[in-house]
């Protein structure tokens, strides 16, 4: 018998308790209904949360927009990493905006390890990047959870299809909707790596990018294909270029296979 | 993105289809079944809570078991200091040979890592180094370091090493 299949013979005879997994899905049950019990709750009182944010943050730009900070956005998700990395920011970043497909999206931040090296953290902490984007409907309709968009970061010189922010672990993403504005947490692993190039920052109809959707013009740069249809979004996001590490860049390229 | 995040059905779908190579890596680690199986629940309620975006089954496969190892190896170095971790002896369904096994527990826990992500998923060398997040030379010295030590383990068992 070859080596391999011994020790995974050895390794499965290996008694766990025998409820372990009925013991494990009922205890997820039990968290994610509470979490969802959060949101509900938080939902139900929303208009009263973000009336007492807005009192504690007087002259914040929650006040001067209407919109919830990055920082705020990630306390209500009880994202602390987040959090501190918005609340360290050495350099405010500049919103943009884009129009597109009856949709005004926002991109409201960007935090980076600079700011969570700030902090001390360790190196994979130090790698998490955040972003705060927002949506509201252009004609000031009423937006709802749209589960066809999805941002994904894309880098210069690359193409989107094979080497792309999903691509690397981490990627998560927690969204609520409050005042009518759909708010967007991204987080995402490795991209500042890749600072020393244009990082896109692309929001596309689809689950993850392909040359239908994407394409890779000769001088490096990324645009839409022409015959994609969808709601397109491209923020070109502002990194410091001191923080990129194109070793690292190359491990996580040559890592995706 | 995971359009069943969450519901009923995808829980008992993961929980179903990663328990056993989970606890199983993270036994590899910590030799002993209850941190196994309390790693392995830290590992699916980071993925309940972080909500992660997977391109496939096997981006999710390979996620928990990043995470499972992380938490595996943080209990380790936790337990070290507070010596709260009590190893287990292999426990078996019935009296079966475990020579290779207890060799490979025995090896330090950097090469028993590496040594059953490589036999027991059959993860290449470079997938490995993608999982830990070490370069793919690393993975290769203690993957050979780790094998070297096995081989003497187990002829000086009188097994034989194939």
């Amino acid at each position: 018998m070859a080596v391999n299949e011994k020790y995974r013979e050895q390794m499965n005879k290996v008694e766990f308790s025998s409820n372990f997994e009925n013991e494990t899905v009922n205890m997820l049950h039990t968290q994610h209904k509470r979490k969802g019990r959060i949101i509900n709750m938080k939902k139900s009182v929303k208009v009263a949360l973000v009336a007492a944010i807005i009192s504690l943050f007087t002259i914040s730009a929650l006040a001067v927009s209407g919109l919830l900070t990055p920082s705020q956005l990630a306390a209500y998700f009880k994202q602390g990493e987040a959090q501190s990395a918005f609340d360290n920011q050495v350099e405010q970043n500049v919103s943009q905006t884009v129009e597109n497909g009856g949709y005004v999206f926002g991109l409201e931040g960007v935090a980076t390890g600079k700011e969570l090296e700030y902090l001390g953290n360790n190196a994979v902490e130090a790698e998490k990047s955040y972003v705060v984007i927002t949506a509201r409907k252009a004609d000031s309709s009423e937006i709802t959870f749209d589960d066809s968009i999805t941002f994904v970061p894309l880098f210069e010189g690359y193409e989107p299809w094979r080497v792309n922010g999903l691509k690397f672990d981490g990627a998560s993403v927690h969204k609520t909707i409050q005042n009518n504005v759909l708010y967007y947490l991204w987080e995402f692993s490795g991209f500042e790596a890749f600072a020393d190039k244009t990082v896109y920052l692309a929001g596309f109809e689809g689950i993850a990018p392909n040359a239908d959707t994407f394409t890779l013009n000769p001088d490096g740069s990324i645009a839409f294909s022409d015959g994609y249809e969808g709601v397109k979004v491209m923020f070109e996001l502002e990194l410091d270029s001191s923080k990129a590490d194109p070793v690292k860049a190359e491990q996580l390229i040559s890592s995706l296979g | 993105m995971n359009s069943s995040f969450g519901t009923d059905e995808y829980i008992e779908k993961i929980v179903l289809t990663h328990s056993k190579r989970l606890l199983s890596a993270s036994y590899a680690i910590l030799k002993s079944v209850p941190s196994a199986e309390d790693a392995v629940q830290e590992a699916f309620v980071k993925l309940i809570t972080k909500n992660p975006i997977f391109n496939d089954d096997e981006h999710e496969k390979a996620w928990l078991l990043r995470v499972t190892v992380n938490i595996s190896l943080n209990m380790l170095k936790k337990s070290k200091i507070n010596g709260d971790l009590v190893e287990s002896d292999v426990i078996y369904t019935d009296d079966s040979d475990s020579l290779l096994l207890e060799s490979v527990l025995s090896l330090p826990v950097q090469y028993r890592t590496v040594i059953h992500l490589y036999y027991y998923e059959g993860y290449s060398i470079k997938e490995i180094a993608s999982i830990l997040r070490i370069p793919s030379a690393t993975v290769g010295t203690r993957l050979a370091r780790g094998r070297k030590m096995l081989k003497t383990n187990l002829e000086e068992e009188g097994d034989l090493w194939l």
